[in-house]
């Protein structure tokens, strides 16, 4: 029997379309030979197939529905076939996965066969602009926030240093004055000292503390320091804001480095002088975290359009912790 | 008549009888197992293709007899040949007996159930086909690369060029079309048990998740 012959009389056995001697041969057949047996699966294969993709003829749609779709074991194997036949069309449908760009990827990823990503990616775009867009605006309020609260902090801290300047001139004037003159001197001198307590009271809830050290022109010995300095940090303190301020700004830039009394080096900043009241001031921002109770040595260098380094000032700062 | 398939009341198979059959099948005992799957795989199809309800009930009956009358002394040169004639036997009693309530198929072919078919595709089975693609894929990926791509290529339906591809395909791999045809069925096999597999899983941890209460 030639080849499609038999093929033929397989489909009509599994069609249920074959008269009874003949599907009796069949069955002998196969139950007795394992590779015919094969050829059976094979052809039940191929039938299931062309159910699936609607290549059988009326007659044949018709047998496989009521004589081969009557058990749950055929009717799995159609579901599978369904399933394999998808598989095989998405697949095929894409180039080879090492040779498809990302672009191709993602689209493939959400085309219309994938309905629910879709309506994924729709909704996570949704929650990503929303929640974007309120994450922008929050960003830009609390910078506007942050920024004013600045400002009214170094508005205080100017306002306490003048107020310093003030009362170390009515000191002076004070040694110098008559009884009289002594007299609205020491009134004044405490109605400054109240304003001194005040504003730094205000300083120290917005939890910044400010000390300002005088740096002189010209050179300086490393290991004699010019001035030494206590800064006492409230627990709520979050920066230190140190003030160098410069007799006369002669370099392009500054070097500082701060050591703490085991002479390890706490930070190290390079930067340049900055306008402020007292005309031109080095200004180091240091979280308040970094400054533990103890001695501290700030060494400041001066650094030339040559690139070359001159100690300006070294100082000692004692820390105090509230 | 027979009321319900069965075998002799006072006769049950022992680990004897067992032995027996299986040393029929072959004289290698390692292969034994091997054979008696086999067997019992083309037994199961054909009382399923002969629309018995319960067809590993008809090859255990089978197999029994077969055992018996071995015990009994019977001479069996060709066990699959042996079984076959106790199988249509049994498959006649079947047909015979009360449990057989449905006429068969214009007078030729016995029908155990009522034939199904397939509905026509509802919302219910879209979602559980795109449940079976998502275990396909997953059964997919523990196969050979190349051999993944074959899968693709020969079950891409694409009527005119199907023939040449699958030919193609036959020739990369040095193979006659029918014996690619086999090697694809064998694939297959693997790839629907994998997924039958997975749905079982996945239908186990539905049943969990809806026990958990909410």
């Amino acid at each position: 029997m030639s080849a499609i012959k038999q093929e033929d009389r397989l489909i009509r056995y599994l069609l249920g379309d074959l008269p009874a001697q003949d599907r009796e041969q069949v069955e002998a057949r196969y139950l007795e030979d394992e590779d015919f047996f094969t050829e059976l699966q094979v052809a039940e294969d191929e039938i299931i197939d062309a159910y699936v993709n609607g290549r059988l003829t009326a007659r044949n749609r018709a047998l496989f529905e009521k004589n081969f779709l009557n058990s749950d074991r055929r009717r799995e194997r159609v579901h599978s076939a369904r399933a394999l036949m998808t598989f095989a069309r998405r697949h095929r449908a894409a180039p080879a996965r090492d040779q498809v760009s990302p672009w191709q990827r993602a689209r493939e990823f959400f085309r219309v066969d994938y309905p629910l990503r879709q309506w994924a990616l729709v909704s996570g775009l949704l929650v990503a602009l929303v929640g974007g867009g309120w994450l922008w605006f929050e960003v830009v309020r609390l910078r506007s926030q942050l920024a004013d609260a600045q400002a009214a902090q170094s508005r205080r801290l100017e306002e306490v240093n003048q107020r310093l300047m003030d009362l170390a001139r009515v000191n002076q004037e004070l040694k110098e004055a008559s009884s009289a003159e002594r007299e609205k001197l020491e009134q004044e001198r405490e109605q400054l000292r109240q304003d001194v307590e005040r504003l730094e009271q205000q300083v120290s809830t917005n939890t910044l503390v400010s000390a300002v050290l005088e740096v002189e022109p010209g050179g300086i010995t490393r290991g004699a320091p010019q001035k030494q300095i206590t800064i006492s940090i409230p627990a709520a303190a979050k920066r230190v804001r140190l003030q160098l301020d410069l007799k006369s700004d002669d370099y392009t830039r500054y070097e500082t480095v701060l050591l703490n009394d085991l002479g390890q080096e706490v930070r190290r900043d390079s930067i340049t002088s900055t306008k402020t009241a007292k005309g031109r001031s080095i200004i180091l921002r240091i979280p308040a975290q970094d400054l533990p109770a103890g001695g501290y040595r700030l060494l400041v260098d001066g650094v030339t359009e040559q690139n070359e380094t001159r100690g300006v000032g070294e100082f000692l700062i004692r820390v105090v912790r509230k | 008549m027979v009321d319900r398939v069965t075998y002799k009341k006072d006769w049950k198979l022992t680990q004897e009888a067992l032995d027996k059959f299986l040393s029929c099948l072959s004289p290698d005992p390692d292969a034994r197992g091997a054979e008696y799957l086999k067997i019992y795989q083309r037994f199961y199809y054909f009382f399923e293709r002969n629309n018995v309800a319960d067809p590993d009930r008809l090859v255990d009956i089978s197999i029994d007899r077969a055992a018996r009358m071995i015990m009994a002394g019977e001479e069996v040169r060709n066990p699959a040949a042996y079984l076959t004639g106790i199988a249509r036997n049994v498959l006649r009693e079947y047909w015979k007996s009360p449990e057989m309530r449905v006429e068969g198929l214009d007078g030729d072919l016995p029908a155990g159930r009522t034939p199904a078919g397939l509905p026509p595709p509802s919302e219910e089975e879209k979602i559980e086909l795109e449940r079976r693609l998502d275990c396909l894929e997953r059964c997919a990926k523990t196969l050979p690369e190349a051999e993944r791509q074959h899968v693709i290529d020969y079950y891409y339906e694409e009527k005119r060029a199907k023939i040449n591809r699958r030919k193609q395909i036959a020739e990369e791999l040095g193979i006659s079309q029918g014996a690619l045809r086999v090697r694809m069925h064998r694939i297959r096999e693997r790839l629907e048990t994998c997924i039958t597999k997975c749905l079982q899983e996945h239908s186990e941890a539905e049943k969990h998740f809806e026990r958990i209460p909410t």
